[in-house]
Protein backbone atom coordinates (compact mmCIF):
# COMPACT_ATOMS: atom_id res chain seq x y z
CA UNK A 1 0.00 0.00 0.00
CA UNK A 2 1.17 3.63 -0.57
CA UNK A 3 0.67 4.67 2.85
CA UNK A 4 2.68 3.93 5.24
CA UNK A 5 2.11 4.03 9.20
CA UNK A 6 5.34 5.55 11.14
CA UNK A 7 3.78 4.92 14.46
CA UNK A 8 6.47 2.60 15.76
CA UNK A 9 9.22 5.35 14.80
CA UNK A 10 7.47 8.01 16.65
CA UNK A 11 6.78 5.58 19.27
CA UNK A 12 10.45 5.06 19.44
CA UNK A 13 11.34 8.19 19.22
CA UNK A 14 9.32 8.84 22.27
CA UNK A 15 10.23 5.84 24.26
CA UNK A 16 6.79 5.20 24.78
CA UNK A 17 5.76 1.23 24.82
CA UNK A 18 2.37 0.24 22.65
CA UNK A 19 0.64 -0.56 26.24
CA UNK A 20 1.48 3.08 27.19
CA UNK A 21 0.14 4.68 24.22
CA UNK A 22 -2.90 2.29 24.35
CA UNK A 23 -3.73 3.47 28.07
CA UNK A 24 -3.12 7.05 26.92
CA UNK A 25 -5.09 6.87 23.45
CA UNK A 26 -7.68 4.85 25.27
CA UNK A 27 -8.02 2.02 22.68
CA UNK A 28 -7.22 -1.47 22.91
CA UNK A 29 -3.75 -2.73 22.27
CA UNK A 30 -5.04 -4.64 19.83
CA UNK A 31 -6.33 -1.89 17.70
CA UNK A 32 -3.38 -0.07 18.16
CA UNK A 33 -1.33 -3.07 16.82
CA UNK A 34 -3.34 -3.44 13.52
CA UNK A 35 -2.46 0.34 13.13
CA UNK A 36 1.00 -0.11 14.18
CA UNK A 37 1.40 -2.95 11.15
CA UNK A 38 -0.18 -1.06 8.48
CA UNK A 39 -3.24 -3.65 8.50
CA UNK A 40 -6.08 -0.83 9.57
CA UNK A 41 -8.11 0.06 6.26
CA UNK A 42 -9.02 3.28 8.16
CA UNK A 43 -8.26 5.69 10.92
CA UNK A 44 -11.10 7.95 12.60
CA UNK A 45 -9.85 11.42 13.31
CA UNK A 46 -10.49 11.64 17.44
CA UNK A 47 -7.96 8.15 17.41
CA UNK A 48 -5.49 10.30 15.22
CA UNK A 49 -5.83 13.58 17.07
CA UNK A 50 -5.02 11.68 20.60
CA UNK A 51 -2.10 10.09 18.98
CA UNK A 52 -0.68 13.04 17.56
CA UNK A 53 -1.76 14.43 21.53
CA UNK A 54 0.15 11.92 23.20
CA UNK A 55 3.03 11.23 20.91
CA UNK A 56 3.30 15.30 20.44
CA UNK A 57 3.98 15.42 16.89
CA UNK A 58 1.73 15.79 13.46
CA UNK A 59 -0.66 13.47 10.90
CA UNK A 60 2.41 13.54 8.93
CA UNK A 61 4.54 11.85 11.14
CA UNK A 62 2.52 9.09 11.76
CA UNK A 63 0.95 8.45 8.32
CA UNK A 64 3.67 8.91 5.10
CA UNK A 65 2.65 8.61 1.52
CA UNK A 66 5.52 7.15 -0.72
CA UNK A 67 4.06 6.11 -3.99
CA UNK A 68 3.98 2.26 -4.95
CA UNK A 69 6.58 1.09 -7.40
CA UNK A 70 5.14 0.13 -10.80
CA UNK A 71 7.56 -3.06 -11.19
CA UNK A 72 6.59 -4.70 -8.09
CA UNK A 73 2.43 -4.11 -8.89
CA UNK B 1 -27.46 -9.53 25.14
CA UNK B 2 -29.55 -6.71 23.37
CA UNK B 3 -33.62 -7.10 22.93
CA UNK B 4 -33.19 -7.25 19.20
CA UNK B 5 -30.76 -10.01 19.33
CA UNK B 6 -33.51 -12.10 21.58
CA UNK B 7 -35.95 -11.66 18.89
CA UNK B 8 -33.42 -12.68 15.81
CA UNK B 9 -32.75 -15.57 18.28
CA UNK B 10 -36.33 -16.40 18.46
CA UNK B 11 -36.89 -16.26 15.03
CA UNK B 12 -34.04 -18.59 13.68
CA UNK B 13 -35.32 -20.71 16.56
CA UNK B 14 -38.47 -21.64 14.36
CA UNK B 15 -36.31 -21.68 11.37
CA UNK B 16 -34.38 -24.28 13.01
CA UNK B 17 -37.66 -26.30 14.24
CA UNK B 18 -39.43 -25.58 11.10
CA UNK B 19 -36.11 -27.04 8.83
CA UNK B 20 -36.64 -30.48 10.93
CA UNK B 21 -40.29 -29.95 10.37
CA UNK B 22 -40.08 -29.86 6.60
CA UNK B 23 -37.43 -32.45 6.37
CA UNK B 24 -39.79 -35.40 8.86
CA UNK B 25 -42.57 -34.23 6.49
CA UNK B 26 -41.21 -34.49 3.16
CA UNK B 27 -39.84 -38.19 4.20
CA UNK B 28 -43.05 -39.22 5.80
CA UNK B 29 -45.12 -37.83 2.78
CA UNK B 30 -42.54 -37.77 0.19
CA UNK B 31 -40.53 -40.56 0.34
CA UNK B 32 -42.45 -42.89 2.81
CA UNK B 33 -46.12 -41.84 1.99
CA UNK B 34 -45.75 -42.35 -2.04
CA UNK B 35 -42.26 -43.27 -3.49
CA UNK B 36 -40.89 -45.51 -0.91
CA UNK B 37 -44.54 -47.07 -0.56
CA UNK B 38 -44.52 -47.74 -4.23
CA UNK B 39 -41.32 -49.06 -4.01
CA UNK B 40 -41.46 -51.28 -1.75
CA UNK B 41 -44.72 -52.62 -3.51
CA UNK B 42 -43.22 -53.33 -6.68
CA UNK B 43 -39.76 -54.49 -5.38
CA UNK B 44 -41.74 -57.13 -3.15
CA UNK B 45 -43.63 -58.42 -6.49
CA UNK B 46 -40.55 -57.93 -8.48
CA UNK B 47 -38.52 -59.80 -6.31
CA UNK B 48 -41.46 -62.70 -6.00
CA UNK B 49 -41.43 -62.82 -9.67
CA UNK B 50 -37.20 -63.18 -9.67
CA UNK B 51 -37.74 -66.20 -6.75
CA UNK B 52 -40.54 -67.92 -8.89
CA UNK B 53 -38.45 -67.71 -12.25
CA UNK B 54 -35.19 -68.88 -10.36
CA UNK B 55 -36.96 -71.86 -8.65
CA UNK B 56 -38.24 -73.51 -11.76
CA UNK B 57 -34.33 -73.19 -13.23
CA UNK B 58 -34.39 -69.64 -14.63
CA UNK B 59 -31.43 -68.80 -12.80
CA UNK B 60 -30.20 -65.61 -15.43
CA UNK B 61 -33.76 -63.97 -15.13
CA UNK B 62 -33.99 -60.17 -13.70
CA UNK B 63 -36.74 -57.32 -14.00
CA UNK B 64 -35.90 -53.70 -14.37
CA UNK B 65 -38.09 -50.63 -14.16
CA UNK B 66 -38.29 -47.48 -15.51
CA UNK B 67 -40.21 -45.27 -13.21
CA UNK B 68 -42.66 -42.16 -14.13
CA UNK B 69 -42.27 -41.47 -17.82
CA UNK B 70 -43.32 -38.53 -19.47
CA UNK B 71 -45.65 -39.35 -22.31
CA UNK B 72 -45.78 -36.98 -25.11
CA UNK B 73 -48.56 -37.62 -27.25
CA UNK B 74 -50.62 -40.89 -26.12
CA UNK B 75 -52.46 -42.96 -28.67
CA UNK B 76 -54.07 -44.89 -26.15
CA UNK B 77 -56.92 -43.02 -24.64
CA UNK B 78 -58.97 -45.35 -22.54
CA UNK B 79 -62.58 -45.05 -22.94
CA UNK B 80 -64.53 -45.55 -19.25
CA UNK B 81 -68.32 -46.67 -18.98
CA UNK B 82 -70.13 -45.02 -16.32
CA UNK B 83 -73.87 -46.08 -16.50
CA UNK B 84 -74.48 -43.56 -13.54
CA UNK B 85 -73.65 -40.76 -16.10
CA UNK B 86 -76.10 -39.09 -18.25
CA UNK B 87 -76.14 -40.21 -22.18
CA UNK B 88 -73.80 -38.70 -24.16
CA UNK B 89 -71.54 -38.31 -22.02
CA UNK B 90 -68.24 -40.04 -22.32
CA UNK B 91 -65.41 -40.36 -20.53
CA UNK B 92 -61.34 -40.57 -21.86
CA UNK B 93 -58.54 -40.92 -19.56
CA UNK B 94 -55.60 -39.89 -21.49
CA UNK B 95 -51.74 -41.63 -20.10
CA UNK B 96 -49.33 -38.64 -19.10
CA UNK B 97 -47.16 -40.80 -17.04
CA UNK B 98 -45.75 -44.42 -17.57
CA UNK B 99 -43.91 -46.89 -15.82
CA UNK B 100 -42.11 -49.87 -17.76
CA UNK B 101 -41.02 -53.31 -16.79
CA UNK B 102 -38.10 -54.73 -18.40
CA UNK B 103 -38.30 -58.43 -18.22
CA UNK B 104 -34.80 -60.42 -19.46
CA UNK B 105 -33.97 -63.34 -19.34
CA UNK B 106 -30.11 -62.20 -19.74
CA UNK B 107 -29.24 -65.46 -22.20
CA UNK B 108 -27.03 -62.85 -24.32
CA UNK B 109 -25.92 -60.93 -21.33
CA UNK B 110 -24.01 -63.35 -20.32
CA UNK B 111 -25.18 -63.26 -16.49
CA UNK B 112 -23.80 -60.18 -16.00
CA UNK B 113 -26.60 -57.72 -13.50
CA UNK B 114 -24.62 -55.02 -14.68
CA UNK B 115 -24.16 -55.78 -18.50
CA UNK B 116 -27.80 -56.30 -18.30
CA UNK B 117 -28.52 -52.75 -16.74
CA UNK B 118 -26.67 -51.02 -18.47
CA UNK B 119 -27.74 -52.11 -21.71
CA UNK B 120 -31.49 -52.47 -21.46
CA UNK B 121 -31.99 -50.32 -18.36
CA UNK B 122 -29.42 -47.50 -18.99
CA UNK B 123 -25.71 -46.08 -19.71
CA UNK B 124 -23.54 -46.08 -16.89
CA UNK B 125 -23.67 -42.31 -17.26
CA UNK B 126 -27.22 -42.23 -15.83
CA UNK B 127 -26.01 -44.26 -12.46
CA UNK B 128 -22.96 -41.63 -12.25
CA UNK B 129 -25.47 -38.94 -12.52
CA UNK B 130 -28.43 -40.33 -10.10
CA UNK B 131 -25.34 -40.53 -7.32
CA UNK B 132 -24.26 -37.27 -8.24
CA UNK B 133 -27.25 -36.00 -7.70
CA UNK B 134 -27.87 -37.70 -4.22
CA UNK B 135 -25.13 -36.78 -2.96
CA UNK B 136 -25.65 -33.24 -4.43
CA UNK B 137 -28.87 -33.05 -2.24
CA UNK B 138 -27.73 -34.58 0.79
CA UNK B 139 -24.72 -31.89 0.88
CA UNK B 140 -27.52 -29.16 0.67
CA UNK B 141 -29.41 -30.31 3.61
CA UNK B 142 -26.50 -30.62 5.64
CA UNK B 143 -25.61 -26.79 4.70
CA UNK B 144 -29.05 -26.08 5.34
CA UNK B 145 -28.36 -27.42 8.60
CA UNK B 146 -24.54 -26.34 9.54
CA UNK B 147 -26.12 -22.51 8.13
CA UNK B 148 -28.80 -22.49 10.99
CA UNK B 149 -26.74 -23.81 13.28
CA UNK B 150 -23.73 -21.20 12.82
CA UNK B 151 -26.38 -18.32 12.65
CA UNK B 152 -27.41 -19.46 16.15
CA UNK B 153 -24.03 -18.97 17.55
CA UNK B 154 -23.14 -16.15 15.44
CA UNK B 155 -25.47 -14.02 16.53
CA UNK B 156 -25.30 -15.48 20.18
CA UNK B 157 -21.46 -14.54 19.72
CA UNK B 158 -22.42 -10.92 17.91
CA UNK B 159 -20.93 -11.85 14.77
CA UNK B 160 -23.53 -12.49 12.25
CA UNK B 161 -21.57 -11.82 9.04
CA UNK B 162 -19.32 -14.88 9.31
CA UNK B 163 -17.45 -15.34 6.28
CA UNK B 164 -18.87 -19.55 6.76
CA UNK B 165 -22.26 -18.47 6.39
CA UNK B 166 -22.13 -17.03 3.13
CA UNK B 167 -19.65 -19.13 1.51
CA UNK B 168 -21.85 -21.71 2.41
CA UNK B 169 -25.12 -20.13 1.33
CA UNK B 170 -22.65 -19.66 -2.17
CA UNK B 171 -22.67 -23.64 -1.82
CA UNK B 172 -26.28 -24.28 -1.50
CA UNK B 173 -27.40 -21.86 -4.84
CA UNK B 174 -24.82 -23.35 -6.75
CA UNK B 175 -25.53 -27.26 -5.80
CA UNK B 176 -29.32 -26.41 -6.49
CA UNK B 177 -28.31 -24.85 -9.86
CA UNK B 178 -26.11 -27.93 -10.46
CA UNK B 179 -28.65 -30.54 -9.69
CA UNK B 180 -31.48 -29.12 -11.34
CA UNK B 181 -29.29 -29.06 -14.58
CA UNK B 182 -27.88 -32.97 -13.35
CA UNK B 183 -31.87 -34.35 -12.72
CA UNK B 184 -33.05 -33.01 -15.99
CA UNK B 185 -29.99 -34.71 -17.89
CA UNK B 186 -30.79 -37.97 -16.29
CA UNK B 187 -34.44 -37.87 -17.46
CA UNK B 188 -33.45 -36.95 -20.57
CA UNK B 189 -30.70 -40.36 -20.75
CA UNK B 190 -33.19 -42.10 -19.19
CA UNK B 191 -36.57 -41.08 -20.66
CA UNK B 192 -34.21 -41.64 -24.41
CA UNK B 193 -33.27 -45.00 -23.16
CA UNK B 194 -36.81 -46.04 -22.42
CA UNK B 195 -38.01 -44.33 -25.47
CA UNK B 196 -35.60 -46.56 -27.79
CA UNK B 197 -37.35 -50.32 -26.13
CA UNK B 198 -41.05 -48.25 -26.83
CA UNK B 199 -40.25 -47.54 -30.38
CA UNK B 200 -42.85 -48.57 -32.81
CA UNK B 201 -45.32 -49.05 -29.59
CA UNK B 202 -48.50 -47.11 -29.22
CA UNK B 203 -46.42 -45.07 -26.46
CA UNK B 204 -44.82 -42.01 -27.03
CA UNK B 205 -42.71 -40.44 -24.42
CA UNK B 206 -41.70 -37.23 -24.30
CA UNK B 207 -37.64 -36.98 -25.03
CA UNK B 208 -37.10 -33.33 -24.52
CA UNK B 209 -34.30 -31.99 -22.59
CA UNK B 210 -36.57 -29.88 -20.00
CA UNK B 211 -35.04 -28.36 -16.22
CA UNK B 212 -37.02 -27.16 -13.77
CA UNK B 213 -36.56 -23.49 -13.61
CA UNK B 214 -38.35 -23.48 -10.82
CA UNK B 215 -34.93 -24.82 -8.93
CA UNK B 216 -32.83 -22.61 -10.91
CA UNK B 217 -34.24 -19.81 -9.98
CA UNK B 218 -34.81 -20.75 -6.39
CA UNK B 219 -30.34 -21.60 -6.73
CA UNK B 220 -30.08 -18.26 -8.14
CA UNK B 221 -32.11 -15.96 -5.20
CA UNK B 222 -29.76 -17.80 -2.76
CA UNK B 223 -26.77 -17.09 -4.58
CA UNK B 224 -27.73 -12.96 -4.53
CA UNK B 225 -28.97 -13.62 -0.95
CA UNK B 226 -25.01 -15.09 -0.27
CA UNK B 227 -23.85 -12.08 -2.01
CA UNK B 228 -26.08 -9.67 0.24
CA UNK B 229 -24.28 -11.66 3.05
CA UNK B 230 -21.10 -11.40 1.47
CA UNK B 231 -21.09 -7.46 1.30
CA UNK B 232 -22.27 -7.55 5.10
CA UNK B 233 -18.92 -9.43 5.94
CA UNK B 234 -17.04 -7.11 3.93
CA UNK B 235 -18.55 -4.10 5.65
CA UNK B 236 -18.01 -5.59 9.27
CA UNK B 237 -14.33 -6.49 8.41
CA UNK B 238 -14.41 -2.46 7.45
CA UNK B 239 -15.67 -1.54 10.35
CA UNK B 240 -13.69 -3.81 12.68
CA UNK B 241 -10.25 -2.20 11.14
CA UNK B 242 -11.11 1.25 11.54
CA UNK B 243 -9.58 2.26 14.43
Amino acid sequence: MALIINLDVMMAKRKMSLGELSERVDITQANLSILKNGKARAIRFTTLEAICRELDCQPGDIIEYRADDPKNE
Amino acid sequence: MKKGNKNLQRRILALYIAFFAAIIASFWFGTLGSGLAKGFRDGYRVSDQIVNEQAYGNQNYWVGVYYDLPSADSEIDIELNNPTLPDGTKLKARINRVDLMVENNNTILDGSLWKGLTTLMGTPAIFICSWLLVIGYAVIVVMMFLIIRSLRRSIKSENVFDRKNFVRTRIIGALLIVCAVLSALINYLTVNKAAKLLEGSAVILDTSFSVDFWDVLMGIMILLIAEAFAIGYDMTQEQKLTI
